[in-house]
């Protein structure tokens, strides 16, 4: 049996996973959201497929949180194989973290830390889960607008939360701390969530199973690297 | 003459910077820290150049500093021509450099003041720089902000403020708003300092002077680019 861990899995990018992961004969998926009594699609799904999917809070940004999610999920199985580090926050619209002249410390900082040391906390929490698994891996969906070389204007805020991540994704994967664990950071594409808008060019499903392709095949001499949806290899 | 702006100037490279600007002449030396009554040798050193140096209080993670010393500086020019965004923070704790050890708090600080500030700063200073013909910013990053350089795990929080240090330097580069500056980050070198700890390597004042003659020969091709104190391009 499979057993992966998804955090925003409520919507988009993240319920798309859970969607085309549930179809496997032999899984069991921890599906994590801030706020399940408004999860409603991810709750259905969720009574469907009872034995498959749990149900479990996380908001990411509080240790707390993350801490009581780890005892939930040890009371079901000693073991991860997949955490995937999918919640995230892009403030389009917001230029505080946008545009400059108008941005903030403090809202530039909540992206930052969203996207970047919550996940490294979170995956921190599991770890000693992940370490039990077959073949563990952690995968970052991040995005190509954390791509240094590819570079770019405005989005101060999710460009640099989103290079930070990789950096964690990159760093845990040097770390002799998750030896055994594949670590790799993603691009899912740009895709038609509400994060990405209705003029995105693939759906989320089409992201999900691309990166369950991707993950599925991971193997150890993929440590480290940063993998677009579709399984090519993106720039640092 | 020149203006120019150095945060983090009371000691290591900081100070070695204010130092090569005074002695090269045709600059005025805004020298910026935390707290200038404990920075002896900053105040020696602006203290043999009082038409050219002044020692500035900032506190880059403080909106209210920012905006204190702002007001000082718009007192005695209207334009900015060089502004070097060197202050930063590198704690020796486990908490932002051990997995396992890895708190959100301390994390979440250090991106703030390493990676949040220094482009809050830029952001304020951006209406004096816009007054220069040549304005330029720099950014004094570190090789442990490169993706591709990354090897070894651990010091996670200087390693993602850094990159996420470089994406603010690579998304001002394109900024319209700052359409006129030349934007670049920088690896300083492995310089003896008492935020590095190393005990050989780089003097602060060789580091320094790399620097001073990297900036003196930036033009409109190397914005957005990341270069070694020496003058040779970084990865990303």
């Amino acid at each position: 049996m499979q057993r992966i861990l998804i955090t925003g899995a409520n919507r988009g990018v993240g319920f798309a996973l859970v969607q085309q992961y549930v179809k496997d004969e032999d899984i069991k998926i921890f599906a994590t959201c801030r706020t399940p009594e408004s999860a409603t699609e991810l709750n259905a799904l969720a009574e469907q497929h009872a034995d498959k999917i749990t149900v479990v809070q996380v908001d990411i940004n509080d240790l707390a949180s993350i801490e009581a999610s780890v005892i939930a999920v040890e009371s079901e199985t000693n073991a991860l194989d997949v955490l995937i580090n999918n919640a995230g926050i892009n403030p389009k619209g917001t230029p505080e973290a946008n545009v400059l002249g108008q941005m903030t410390a403090e809202a530039v900082g909540h992206i930052v830390t969203t996207n970047s040391v919550s996940p490294l906390i979170v995956s921190q929490a599991y770890r000693h889960l992940l370490k039990n698994g077959n073949k563990p891996r952690l995968v970052m969906v991040s995005s190509q607008m954390g791509s240094l070389a590819r570079g770019g204007s405005g989005s101060y805020a999710y460009r640099m939360s989103k290079a930070s991540m990789n950096m964690a994704a990159k760093t845990l994967s040097d770390d002799y701390a998750m030896s055994g664990i594949i670590v790799v950071t993603t691009h899912p594409g740009w895709v038609q969530t509400d994060m990405g808008g209705a003029g995105a060019s693939i759906t989320p499903t089409e992201s999900a199973t691309g990166l369950i392709n991707l993950i599925d095949g991971l193997t150890a001499s993929d440590n480290g690297k940063f993998y677009r949806w579709d399984g090519s290899e993106h720039d640092w | 003459m020149e203006y120019v702006l150095i945060t983090g100037a009371s000691r290591g490279i900081g100070l070695g910077l204010v130092e090569a600007y005074l002695e090269a002449g045709e600059y005025y030396v805004f020298a910026t820290c935390r707290t200038p009554e404990n920075a002896t040798d900053l105040q020696a050193l602006v203290g043999s150049y009082p038409e050219n140096a002044s020692l500035n209080q900032l506190d880059i993670a403080e909106v209210d500093s920012i905006e204190s010393c702002l007001k000082a500086v718009t007192a005695k020019t209207d334009t900015l021509d060089i502004l070097i965004n060197n202050g930063a923070v590198m704690p020796r704790t486990t908490e932002t450099r051990d997995f396992g050890e890895l708190d959100m708090n301390a994390l979440t600080d250090m991106m703030q003041v390493n990676a949040v500030a220094p482009m809050i700063v830029t952001q304020a200073f951006t209406p004096l720089l816009e007054k220069s013909d040549n304005p330029r910013v720099v950014m004094v990053s570190s090789e442990m902000g490169s993706m591709q350089w990354t090897t070894s795990g651990g010091a996670y929080g200087y390693r993602m403020s850094k990159a996420a240090m470089n994406m603010s330097a690579r998304a001002l580069a394109m900024d319209k708003n700052l359409s006129n500056a030349i934007v670049i980050t920088t690896h300083p070198g492995n310089v003896i300092t008492k935020m590095s700890g190393l005990t050989s390597g780089l003097q602060p004042r060789e580091s320094a002077d790399g620097l001073f003659k990297v900036i003196a020969g930036l033009t409109e091709a190397d914005n957005g680019k990341f270069y070694q104190w020496d003058g040779r391009e970084h990865v990303w």
